[in-house]
């Protein structure tokens, strides 16, 4: 059964609580009989004493009243003192009445015997009475008489009844006492042996609390001090089954836990210093790669440079290529004029030649009818006949002449017709060529921003390549901090010890272990510190200035 | 050359359609240009009408109707050979419409050939012979034989006709 120290504890109490309640009702129970017995006391026996002793007051009063009854001659005080007399008889009648109610059998007898010789006085006493109404010697001495006999008789025995009562109730208050003290003596002896058991069994029960807490707690602390000391190999041996019992356990738990925390934390504090090493080539050949992106950047830079310059040249020319086109579309509206001038001025020539030809034709004709003229007039027309053929060769020539050149300049019209009306096709061609020349400028215009926006980003680009070479720095630094962070950490951890003999052997080979990867972190720092010192963007990679090749660039084939 | 020296004859060629024709310049008066030609009425298809010729009218004919040649529109280069025709002792003056006249030729009557008689498309008897021109024939034309007598009297009827009326153009 598990018995857990609450339990214990709860039961320790339970029994303390149930001794002391025990003497508390023993001693309740005691003091309530003794109260109970005062109480009787007090309010029967004390009070028929006092009622008895009242009674008999009353009874001398009124016997006292009527001796004075008897004296006096007066009317008046006759008639008080009966008056007072009856009174105070009443008032004693209801004392002994109180006293009968209050009273035991042997009691009542007693009052039977007094309430006689009471009634036997008070005979007496209407006697008495009557005689002093009458107020005279006579009765006086009657009355007296009466008084100093049987008056005297019936109140004695009245007031000797109320003695016994007296007797008998203060005999009964000796008992009381003897029993109430019997009664004391008693609970006084019974809480005595009840306070000296509930002692005992307090003692023992909180030596077995006690025993049974101390002996887990101290191996609870014994296992706490090796862990403090940084044992592990501790074993806590448990056999308490209560709360401490549970404390053991789990720290057993917290022990084993520890270990597995602690293997756990030196592997990965390996990890960590390998994985820092690994951080720290990468973030070298980061670093290469962003020198190398520099270099590129700037290539970059410089061409698109080339490049904005080639395109302020293409908008420059394309601007004066649509104020050419611009020209030569006006020109060629002049020229298209021009050609419609000249076919203007060949209609007319036509013109003025067909009237040469008219001329040529009619000549012609003239010249045949000389010449018929000349042949009829025989021979005496002969030459006359050769001037007429000659003039009509002329015209013959003339006309045909007139007529080539209509033909041609007919055909001419035709050609320059043609001409300006291609002309006027070219000049929308070339309007149409000069929009286009003019958005090719604004496309070159935009690109040219656009290129300004790339050249702008590439610097951004630098920039940033910058920034990346500086973080990789302080990556290789964040590493190397790593790497030592790691050290400490196997240093601190091995304070623990976790397998008996283990420890130091670890130790060793860490150490030297962390020596191995510390180095090429440094060096790796130490390489790009070298590079971060040259600056920027161009990075003398051969480091020629100061003819120091670095262990590092050995990896590369040389050009 | 004898032959320089042989009879010559002067010759007018004109021409119709593609053809070359000849009439001696003794029956040419004058060549006249195209001028308007007064219509007349129920003459004779190829009779054009008649004209005003310095106060006197002329009767024209149109040469190629009467050849039987295809009607053409008239040309700047057609002109109006005014003729002298003699029919049976009676001398007539008539206007010729001709495609164009060429020139006045003297032709060796020795080179003239007889006209063929037969394959010809035209009445072998108006045509006196023929003379080897440049390049093609030449026919020569006896424009007298040209209009028969009925012909003749139709435009001696236009002649007078014309005589009548036209002058007052």
């Amino acid at each position: 059964m598990k018995l857990t120290i609450k339990a214990r504890l709860i039961t320790a109490f339970v029994v303390l609580i149930v001794l002391s309640g025990t003497i508390y009702y023993l001693g309740s129970t005691n003091t309530g009989i003794l109260n109970d017995r005062i109480n009787i006391i007090v309010d029967v026996n004390v009070k028929r004493i006092l009622l008895a002793s009242k009674a008999a007051e009353d009874i001398q009063f009124i016997t006292k009243r009527e001796k004075e009854l008897i004296m006096t001659s007066n009317q008046n005080e006759v008639d008080e003192y009966i008056e007072v007399i009856e009174e105070r008889s009443s008032e004693m009648l209801a004392r002994i009445e109180q006293l009968k109610g209050m009273s035991d059998e042997k009691g009542i007898e007693i009052l039977e015997g007094f309430t006689s010789n009471w009634n036997n006085y008070t005979k007496v006493y209407n006697k008495i009475k009557a005689l002093s109404l009458k107020n005279n010697d006579s009765t006086f001495a009657v009355a007296y008489k009466l008084s100093s006999t049987d008056g005297r008789e019936a109140a004695l025995g009245a007031i000797s009844s109320l003695a016994q009562i007296l007797k008998k109730n203060e005999g009964a208050l000796a008992t009381a006492k003897v029993e109430a003290d019997t009664l004391y003596d008693n609970a006084k002896t019974n809480m005595i042996i009840l306070l000296i058991v509930a002692v005992v069994v307090s003692v023992l029960i909180s030596f077995w609390i006690i025993s049974s807490i101390s002996k887990s707690i101290n191996t609870a602390k014994l296992a706490i001090k090796s862990v403090a000391e940084g044992d592990l190999t501790i074993s806590i041996e448990n056999n308490s089954k209560d709360e401490i019992g549970d404390l053991l356990e789990y720290m057993r738990a917290m022990v084993d836990k520890l270990k597995d925390v602690l293997t756990f934390v030196s592997t990965a504090s390996d990890h960590i210093a390998s994985a820092s090493t690994q951080m720290s080539g990468t973030s070298q050949s980061m670093s290469q790669g962003s020198q190398e992106q520099a270099t590129s950047a700037e290539e970059i830079s410089s061409s698109m440079e080339e490049m904005v310059a080639n395109i302020q040249q293409n908008t420059d020319n394309a601007q004066q290529t649509e104020k050419i086109a611009l020209k030569a579309a006006e020109d060629i509206q002049e020229g298209s004029k021009f050609v419609n001038l000249t076919v203007e001025s060949m209609k007319k020539i036509a013109e003025k030649i067909s009237i040469i030809g008219e001329i040529a034709r009619q000549t012609n004709l003239l010249a045949l009818n000389a010449a018929v003229e000349a042949a009829r007039a025989g021979d005496h027309g002969k030459g006359f006949a050769v001037v007429a053929a000659e003039v009509r060769k002329l015209a013959e020539r003339s006309q045909i002449a007139a007529g080539e050149i209509n033909e041609l300049s007919s055909s001419s019209v035709a050609v320059a017709d043609k001409s300006g009306k291609l002309l006027e096709q070219i000049v929308p061609n070339i309007q149409s060529t000069a929009r286009l020349v003019q958005e090719i400028s604004a496309a070159s215009r935009e690109q040219n921003t656009g290129a300004e926006q790339v050249n702008n980003a590439i610097q951004q680009f630098n920039q940033i390549i910058q920034q990346n070479a500086a973080a990789s720095e302080e990556m290789a630094t964040g590493s190397e901090e790593l790497a030592s962070q790691a050290d400490h950490l196997r240093e601190t951890i091995v304070f623990f010890r976790i397998d008996k003999g283990q420890s130091a052997q670890r130790v060793s080979a860490q150490k030297t272990r962390a020596a191995q990867l510390a180095k090429p972190v440094q060096q790796t720092a130490k390489h790009f510190k070298g590079a971060q010192l040259k600056g920027g963007v161009n990075l003398d990679m051969a480091m020629s200035s100061n003819g120091n090749h670095d262990a590092l660039d050995n990896g590369f084939e040389k050009y | 050359m004898e032959l320089a020296s042989a009879v010559t004859q002067s010759y007018l060629t004109f021409r119709l359609d593609d053809e070359l024709f000849a009439t001696s310049v003794i029956n040419v008066i004058e060549i006249l240009e195209l001028t308007r030609i007064t219509k007349v009425p129920r003459s004779p298809s190829f009779m054009r009408g008649v004209i005003n010729l310095r106060g006197t009218v002329l009767p024209v004919i149109d040469a190629r109707q009467k050849f039987g040649l295809d009607k053409t529109p008239d040309t700047v280069n057609t002109c109006i050979l005014v003729l002298n025709i003699q029919i049976d002792n009676e001398k007539l003056t008539v206007g010729a419409l001709v495609d164009a006249v060429q020139e006045v030729l003297d032709i060796d009557i020795s080179t003239i050939q007889p006209a063929p008689s037969i394959g010809s498309r035209y009445k072998s008897e108006f045509i006196d012979g023929m003379v080897k021109g440049n390049d093609k024939f030449i026919m020569l034309l006896n424009v007298s034989k040209v209009f028969s007598s009925e012909e003749v009297s139709i435009l001696k009827e236009g002649y007078d006709m014309g005589e009548n009326t036209s002058i007052n153009q």
